[in-house]
């Protein structure tokens, strides 16, 4: 018999109840661990999608404030810039506070290009056409339900009023959260805002020829309406969308935490079990140090032991997260907190790398009592 | 019944195990803990923030201040309403301007929303001067830029500090005073001239009127008179309720997580619970069954290892609460979805979260104690004491 086999058949087979309990506990912690990297994924997809070319142009003094629409022909003089377009964030509510989704009003010619928005089912002419029309999101259609054709009504609350927008298309883009988004026409908004509203956008998105100019071009927006009665930020729209992250970072740092507790007490499960089996083994232990094994065998063994369980533990979860985290994602959209929570290799990679991981370092400190027993008392004591 | 001190001593036996399943629970106790007593806290900033005596005027439909209007004219008529308690032949009444400015923050960098509340000198001083009060450097002086600025902004954005000014708007905003109110959302807010900021920002009506009701039975009038009135289009709520609804979604949000993750977590505590007292009865086969022999009952027995495993998750409770008791002084910055502002918060630690934690652990050690406690109580006698383990 080798090393690794022992190892093997003391992992899980000398105590049946005991691994199985143990496997289960590493998976359960492996399924939080898994679900907790995924909420923050989930955080972090937005601001990863968004594209290196494209950069967001709003109000100085605050994302609430507006901007005159009048700025888009003189950014679209800037040398660099490619194509503008301009949308509002509307905050409707659809029917209840709790069914949450961004709603923009879009120039629709302009940011169906710069948004690189695809269409699903319908088409670009029909929500060109139709100015009361709007187009949502693939998988926002999926969650309410959403077909062509049907009327969907908004309560505005930015901009009060009873809202009904026909659906004219379902659409897709390599940008992740445009499956989440209606869009409507930004004219359709303009036109029933009293005249002090009028011809107001929430910020311009700016397409540029050469992503590696954008500082330069930042720089030059920034600059052509300094001084004036409404000055500008530029940035990036990576940064511009993780902006709303940083608002949020202390529930990110508590997640962090948290996702590093679920990982001790995994550890904590495993010790327990590898500390009790070596216990009970410790008059072996001392037969294999009698007939030859040194010290770093008995710990290599330990520790083989250690990351079995975590690994196959690891496993186990894995094998458990992908329905869970569908579940959980369920479960939080009808509380009203809409979070795509996939199922990313990685995540479980990572997770499977942490368990084994665990275990080793759990099997630490009772390798090194088992490894440091003296042969003549470890062969006397009797469990 | 088999005497206590028969379980603190196998407890103290196996110290490693016993150690490692009390931490294991302990944390998870934490955890649950430190959950609910921020979504607690959240609640609380926001309770603390209205007064059941006062009414507030919005847009009707608006959900937050930032989306609501109140015109001058407005502000003027629901002023004189009888229901409006007065104070040396004045109205009770606030009309504010609430508007969100971008700040740098001043230790780690990057922008941050900062809600900039602009008063009245009549409003701050006949109602708001009651929840507000300056604890540093002076009032801002009417029809100026100065501001003061609450406990929690303080040294927390680039020019937010006493003698500093924040340049934003194209203004100079000095800081001439610091001022608390009571943990409320307030602190976390920047107080400046409501017709300074409004000229700052090319505004030309109030977000909202705050008033004292005269009595509180005066609500449901006021509520009718500002429905009906079809000059304009506004509704008055009960302060304090307004706000804590505004604490709705952050709480909920923390609320839901955290009691998913305290589930995961209990199952995996529970699970450690069973391995380390599957594994005490095991080793004490024959000395249980010596027991039965010596006439205990299998009930006995039972509640015994029950006890013994009820033990350590109270260790852990304890362990857990203590640990998440002194979360209570940190505080904690994050947006309110609701207002699109950030807030300070604070871990808000009371009696009832400790017994919820409490309860919550003992539930852990009895499903983990249960399964080997029945093992135990089942254990044939004879062949036990005879055969041994």
């Amino acid at each position: 018999m080798t090393l690794s086999r022992l190892a093997i058949r003391n992992a899980f087979l000398r105590n049946k109840t005991r691994t199985f309990l143990t496997l289960l506990g590493v998976a359960v912690a492996a399924l939080a661990f898994v679900f907790l990297r995924t909420v923050l994924a989930a955080w972090y997809a937005n601001s990863e999608s968004s594209a290196s070319d494209r950069l967001v142009v709003r109000n100085a003094i605050s994302l609430t404030e507006p901007l005159p629409v009048s700025y888009r022909d003189r950014i679209s003089q800037v040398p660099g810039v490619t194509q503008v377009t301009f949308s509002n964030w509307f905050g409707g509510i659809y029917k209840d506070r709790r069914n949450f989704f961004a709603q923009f009003a879009i120039d629709a010619p302009t940011a169906l290009e710069v948004f690189d928005i695809r269409f699903v089912e319908g088409s670009k002419e029909a929500f060109l056409a139709d100015r009361s029309s709007c187009v949502v999101g693939k998988k926002l259609a999926e969650r309410y339900g959403f077909k062509l054709g049907d009327t969907i009504p908004l309560q505005g609350d930015v901009y009060p009023g009873e809202w009904r927008f026909k659906v004219a298309g379902i659409i897709e883009s390599d940008d992740s959260s445009v499956a989440s988004t209606l869009y409507f026409h930004w004219q359709r908004l303009n036109e029933e805002l009293p005249a002090e509203r009028k011809n107001l956008v929430g910020a311009f998105t700016v397409k540029v020829a050469d992503a590696s100019q954008s500082p330069r071009v930042i720089q030059a927006i920034d600059d052509l309406f300094a001084n004036s009665d409404a000055e500008t930020h530029t940035e990036t729209e990576r940064s511009f969308r993780l902006q709303f992250l940083t608002g949020s970072s202390a529930i990110v740092a508590a997640i962090e935490v948290v996702s590093a507790v679920v990982l001790v007490i995994m550890a904590l499960i495993l010790g327990n079990t590898l500390a009790m089996g070596l216990r009970e083994r410790t008059s072996e232990m001392g037969a294999m140090r009698a007939i030859g094994f040194l010290p770093r065998h008995v710990r290599l063994l330990a520790w083989s032991e250690g990351a079995l369980l975590g690994l196959f533990g690891g496993l186990a979860g894995m094998i458990l997260a992908r329905p869970v985290l569908i579940a959980t994602g369920k479960a939080l959209a009808s509380a009203g907190f809409p979070v795509t929570l996939g199922f990313r290799p990685a995540t479980a990679a990572l997770t499977l790398l942490a368990a084994t991981t665990v275990g080793m370092l759990a099997s630490a400190f009772p390798a090194r009592t088992a490894a440091r027993l003296e042969v003549v008392t470890a062969l006397r004591r009797q469990e | 019944m088999i005497p206590l001190s028969y379980n603190v001593r196998s407890i103290l036996r196996r110290r490693f195990s016993a150690a490692a399943t009390a931490a294991a629970l302990g944390l998870v106790v934490f955890v649950f803990a430190a959950m609910l007593m921020l979504a607690q806290g959240v609640e609380e900033t926001l309770r603390a923030t209205g007064a059941p005596q006062n009414a507030i005027l919005l847009r009707k439909g608006a959900t937050t201040e930032l989306t609501s209007f109140l015109s001058r004219e407005a502000a003027k008529v629901f002023a004189a309403d009888p229901a409006v308690a007065q104070s040396g032949g004045k109205p009770v009444a606030s009309p504010e301007l609430m508007v969100i400015l971008q700040l740098e923050r001043a230790k780690v960098g990057g922008p941050a929303n900062v809600a900039f509340r602009g008063v009245t000198q009549d409003g701050f001083q006949l109602l708001r001067a009651e929840t507000v009060r300056l604890v540093e450097g002076r009032l801002p002086r009417p029809a100026t830029s100065e501001v003061m600025i609450g406990k929690a902004v303080r040294g927390r954005y680039v020019g937010a500090e006493l003698g500093q000014s924040i340049r934003k708007a194209r203004r100079e905003w000095n800081v001439v005073g610091v001022f608390e109110a009571g943990g409320s959302a307030f602190e976390s807010e920047v107080w400046a001239d409501a017709d300074q900021l409004m000229q700052a920002l090319n505004r030309t009506a109030y977000s909202s009127m705050t008033v004292r009701l005269s009595s509180p039975a005066e609500l449901e009038g006021l509520k009718a008179r500002v429905d009906a009135d079809p000059r304009f289009n506004l509704e008055a709520r009960r302060e304090d309720l307004y706000y804590e609804e505004s604490s709705g979604p952050l709480a909920t949000f923390i609320r839901v997580l955290g009691s998913a993750i305290a589930v995961f977590f209990a199952f995996g505590a529970v699970l450690g619970a069973m391995i380390t007292m599957y594994a005490q009865v095991a080793g004490r086969v024959r000395e249980i069954s010596t027991l039965r022999a010596l006439g205990f009952r299998r009930r006995s027995v039972l509640a015994s290892v029950l006890v013994e495993s009820l033990v350590l998750a109270i260790i852990g409770a304890a362990a857990g609460c203590l640990l998440a008791s002194a979360l209570s002084a940190v505080s904690f910055s994050t947006m309110n979805f609701s207002s699109f502002s950030e807030m300070k918060f604070r871990f808000h630690f009371a009696a009832g979260i400790a017994i919820k934690a409490s309860i919550f652990a003992i539930a852990m050690g009895l499903f983990g104690g249960m399964l080997p406690a029945a093992r135990a109580a089942r254990l044939p006698i004879a062949e036990s004491i005879k055969g041994g383990e």
